[in-house]
């Protein structure tokens, strides 16, 4: 079942000549228990997509489903049943955070308040702080508040913008373990962020905007493939100046560069890949380890928004 | 509905006993009108009429002040504290914002009222005289500054901060040309002829009535109140709706 759809979204700002598209005929679904990354550059559309499901701009075409409720006309009914937590946004009010909690469950109309409260303040360890004024707590704290907030009504759909920003490590780790919680208990979320290493650990499916347009969707496999990179072997090796000559007079051979005690060697196709693997097994030179690096997401993410993207036959869908 | 609406007087009664400047709006300062005025008409041997007249209109005044103040105040609050778009995207509807909003701002003016009445009595040996008609007076006012609420709050809900001051000096002004003290007789009749399309200047003239200073158009009441009340919905309406549309809402960042 589609907790999230939407269909052919589009949004313009401006008028006339300085029109300007925000969204252009944007796709997607997430399904339940998903956690879905949307990856974008500042200015993409994410913002703009999140403000449209949460109510708060009105789209100029498409359909959005949400909880199986449709935007224009069941919102109240969605906002029951969503929640948000914005990550660069803090929060000041003179109320405790307590107090603050327990104003959302009024907001949010729920009973058990005190058990609800505890369970979310426990849950982002912050039950500590929970006599002291939200205007007092540091950044990382109300981000933590914020992310209560979000658990408070059990939302079937969580939208989570850069969750982790500007928290220490030691808690970043506990609100990633948190989400894989939330997702075994069949929450979906939809994840915004520019840290790589969070949408490779938690999304099961990520899509990369770029001008308002969605430009790629699938795992995080199958976004890596869709990029044609060259072949890097990393080598570890006794002799890593030599090697690194030797190796670079093969004539398949596009580079090979030293690398504190690692050599790596750059070709362009697995067969070439073979190729060193017959070298170094014939070489005299005493090999340790030998590994293929892969691309990573964020060499992925930076080819495919800067329109480098080429390999076709890749499991990803590049609309 | 109900846990909605009181999600707002909650929220307000706990900013102002933590915020000095609120818990003022509703103790000193009102006791500082009262007697700024009450003393300057004794002082300059006023009739008992005129100091009642005095006492009434600020009583009126502050009447339409409260009923006003939280509607926008409330809003501005979420926005200040950078919490308003997890306050937008909550399930509380616009109406129920504004009636939690009205609530706080009635226990308000009765507080406000209270004090009033009490130093009135023991100061000025003031007491009200028809009772059921300074409340009818007082209901009026309190609509009019429901209205004036509804209207400030369409202006912030697009123009945020930069429209704040509007909601603070629109209601006086309105007031103060709605012949709080003093007959509208006094404006020359350009301005009459436009002031007498301003609610609250027959909710002052009703509080008047009860000590014989005024007479009171009841159906110019009715119409105007009506008239402005629709135009403040209307006028919310397309505010809410241009914001969401342009984007003016909440900026998410």
């Amino acid at each position: 079942m589609d907790v999230l759809k939407i269909q052919n979204l589009n949004k313009e700002f401006g008028k006339g000549n300085k029109k300007v598209s925000a969204l252009n005929n944007v796709s997607f679904n997430i399904k339940k228990g998903e956690i879905f990354g949307l990856l974008g550059p500042n200015g993409a559309g994410k913002t703009t997509l999140i403000s449209i499901m949460c109510g708060l701009l009105e789209k100029d075409s498409g359909k959005v489903q949400i909880v199986g409720k449709d935007l224009d006309t069941e919102i109240t009914e969605i906002r029951k049943r969503i929640n948000l937590m914005l990550g660069f946004t803090g929060i000041g009010m003179s109320l405790t955070v307590g107090e603050f909690l327990n104003y959302y469950c009024m907001l949010y109309n729920l009973d058990n308040s005190k058990k609800r409260i505890s369970k979310a303040m426990d849950a982002v360890d912050i039950t500590d702080k929970k006599d002291m004024k939200t205007l007092d707590l540091s950044s990382g704290y109300k981000q933590r508040v914020l992310l209560a907030k979000a658990l408070l009504n059990e939302p079937e759909l969580l939208l989570l913008d850069e969750p982790t920003v500007g928290l220490d490590v030691e808690i970043s780790i506990k609100i990633r373990s948190l989400i894989k919680q939330l997702q075994k208990k069949g929450t979906s979320i939809l994840l915004t962020t520019h840290n790589m290493y969070e949408v490779e650990e938690l999304c099961d499916r990520i899509a990369l905007i770029s001008h308002g347009k969605i430009i790629a969707q699938g795992s995080v496999d199958d976004i890596k493939s869709m990029i044609k990179v060259d072949k890097i072997i990393e080598v570890e090796v006794d002799n890593l100046k030599d090697f690194a000559k030797a190796v670079r007079k093969q004539k398949y051979v596009i580079s090979s560069k030293v690398f504190q005690d690692v050599v790596h060697v750059k070709v362009s196709s697995y067969a070439f890949v073979r190729k060193i693997l017959d070298y170094l097994s014939k070489s005299e030179f005493r090999i340790y380890s030998v590994r293929l690096v892969e691309p990573t997401l964020e060499e992925a993410f930076v080819k495919i928004i800067n329109g480098k993207t080429i390999n076709k036959k890749s499991g990803g869908k590049n609309v | 509905m109900f846990k909605r609406v009181y999600s707002q007087v909650y929220k307000n009664f706990l900013v102002m006993i933590r915020n000095y400047f609120r818990l003022f709006d509703v103790t000193i300062w009102p006791i500082i009108l009262l007697f700024s005025i009450t003393l300057f008409v004794s002082f300059v041997k006023g009739q008992s009429e005129i100091v009642a007249m005095v006492i009434l209109g600020v009583t009126g005044w502050r009447a339409v002040y409260h009923m006003q103040i939280d509607i926008t105040t409330s809003y501005m609050e979420e926005y200040w504290s950078h919490s308003l778009n997890h306050f937008l995207i909550s399930p509380i509807k616009l109406y129920e914002y504004i009636i939690g909003n009205m609530v706080t701002g009635l226990i308000k003016f009765l507080i406000v009222l209270t004090m009033y009445l009490t130093i009135g009595w023991f100061v000025f040996s003031f007491q009200l005289v028809n009772i059921p008609l300074v409340i009818l007076g007082l209901v009026c006012l309190m609509i009019f500054g429901v209205i004036i609420g509804l209207i400030s709050l369409g202006i912030i809900v697009i123009f945020k901060e930069n429209a704040y001051t509007a909601a603070y000096i629109i209601p006086d002004l309105l007031v103060l040309l709605s012949g709080v003290y003093y007959p509208i007789a006094i404006f020359p009749e350009a301005v009459q002829n436009i002031v007498k399309f301003i609610p609250a200047v027959y909710g002052f003239n009703i509080l008047k009535s009860t000590i014989g200073l005024a007479t009171v158009d009841y159906p110019m009441l009715i119409m105007t109140t009506l008239g402005w009340f629709v135009f403040s919905l209307l006028f919310l309406a397309f505010c809410y709706n241009y914001a969401k549309r342009k984007g003016m809402l909440a900026r998410m960042t």
